[in-house]
């Protein structure tokens, strides 16, 4: 059974020691796959579905929200996409204080590491999908060479890949 | 430098259109949105300054959760101020809001359909792959930056990226830990260098961010200090 607080706490503890639209996704894993209030399809095709949609792709929680508690988990969701951005007005006062000291780019330096791990995660944990075989690797490593050459727009991509699964796995 | 009209704001009503605008045109995460951003508030309306926008840029880096959101917030604030913030917001969320609830309660009826299923076996390889393309495209700047100072920082970003990754995977490390383990043991490599490396890539800007670290005393001012001593004992 979900608990609404627990969730809205878990969400914002995602994205407040977050930061970019996508680094959420290992927290809230641990934490929802844990308890079983989620399942790792409910993140895949979450994460699926805010690839084809306008704007930040932070929002792809609001798709999982809504998969795991309806409405209620989409509103909740919603209010941890917007509150901790807002921290960024405080922050821009600090930040200005602080900028000069070492300790602090060097912190910021090892966040940004630990990011790019993350990120990594999201990328092997959506490949551990039980039916994926080679060819999901093949679709990802093509969508990723494509995406690379930056001259291929992200919607054509995920067509293509979606046409392509279409096709061999129909 | 551009000849910003500083004096000029738009209207609420004007900067809501212009979110909503860039919103519906944004695809594909931040890239996008970021030139969009640029294209409208510095060059078209030069509401805002370059440099003001570049400080906006690497502050939303810095900021808990989307760095898009962030960014928004920094210039609606700049413009209208508390109005301007609320304002900016919904501009910029609402059409990502309305056409992801509308994609995923269509999805969840039908997901279990065979079309369905086979259309997502393809397209979910894929976001894995644009996962790992912004995995590239974040770490990116930080690895070119410390190329431009020696290779020993290169070496060091990347372990500390795989034990990381590691300890995510193996281990099950919790990713809020991982987080604040990485900042600690930041504090101790690097202590230098700016966050956004894109704009400033010179090497002498670089080469002063090495002398800084060295001075700093961290690790890896050390160790460049030592490889640089030996690297000119060599040389003479």
């Amino acid at each position: 059974m979900i608990q609404l607080f627990p969730l809205l706490l878990y969400l914002l503890k995602a994205s407040f020691f977050s930061t970019g639209g996508l680094s959420n996704i290992t927290s809230l894993q641990q934490d929802l796959i844990g308890r079983h209030w989620a399942t790792i399809d409910d993140f895949n095709h979450s994460i699926a579905i805010s690839q084809v949609i306008p704007g930040p792709n932070g929002l792809w929680v609001l798709s999982l929200g809504y998969l795991i508690y309806g409405y209620i988990g989409a509103a909740l969701a919603l209010v941890s996409v917007i509150l901790p951005p807002l921290l960024v007005l405080v922050i821009d006062g600090i930040y200005r204080e602080v900028k000069p000291h070492p300790w602090v780019k060097g912190a910021l330096r090892g966040i940004s590491l630990a990011i790019v791990a993350i990120l990594l995660n999201v990328c092997w944990s959506i490949l551990q999908r039980p039916s994926f075989d080679q060819r999901a690797w093949l679709i990802a490593g093509g969508a990723f060479l494509l995406m690379m050459t930056r001259r291929v727009n992200i919607l054509a991509i995920l067509g293509l890949a979606a046409l392509v699964g279409l096709l061999v796995y129909r | 430098m551009q000849n910003v009209v500083e004096e000029s704001r738009p209207s609420l009503g004007s900067l809501l259109k212009i979110w909503l605008q860039i919103a519906f045109e944004a695809f594909g995460g931040g890239a996008s949105a970021n030139l969009l951003i640029r294209e409208a508030f510095v060059e078209k309306h030069q509401w805002i300054s370059e440099d003001a926008y570049l400080r906006y840029r690497d502050l939303s880096v810095v900021a808990p959760g989307s760095n898009l959101l962030s960014l928004v917030i920094l210039i609606g604030r700049k413009l209208r101020g508390g109005p301007g913030v609320a304002v900016s917001l919904v501009g910029m969320v609402l059409p990502g809001v309305v056409v992801t609830m509308a994609f995923t309660i269509g999805f969840s009826l039908i997901q279990h359909t065979i079309v369905m299923q086979a259309i997502l076996n393809g397209l979910i390889p894929a976001t894995a792959g644009t996962a790992l393309y912004q995995a590239v495209r974040f770490s990116w700047p930080l690895l070119k930056h410390e190329r431009y100072v020696s290779m020993i920082g290169v070496i060091l970003c990347l372990a500390v990226i795989l034990i990381d990754t590691l300890a995510i995977i193996l281990f099950k490390a919790p990713a809020v830990l991982i987080v604040l383990a990485s900042a600690a043991l930041g504090t101790l490599i690097f202590r230098s260098g700016p966050i956004h490396m894109d704009d400033q890539e010179k090497k002498g800007e670089m080469l002063k961010a090495d002398a800084l670290e060295e001075n700093s005393g961290s690790l890896l001012g050390m160790l460049r200090g030592k490889v640089r001593g030996e690297r000119d004992r060599v040389v003479k």
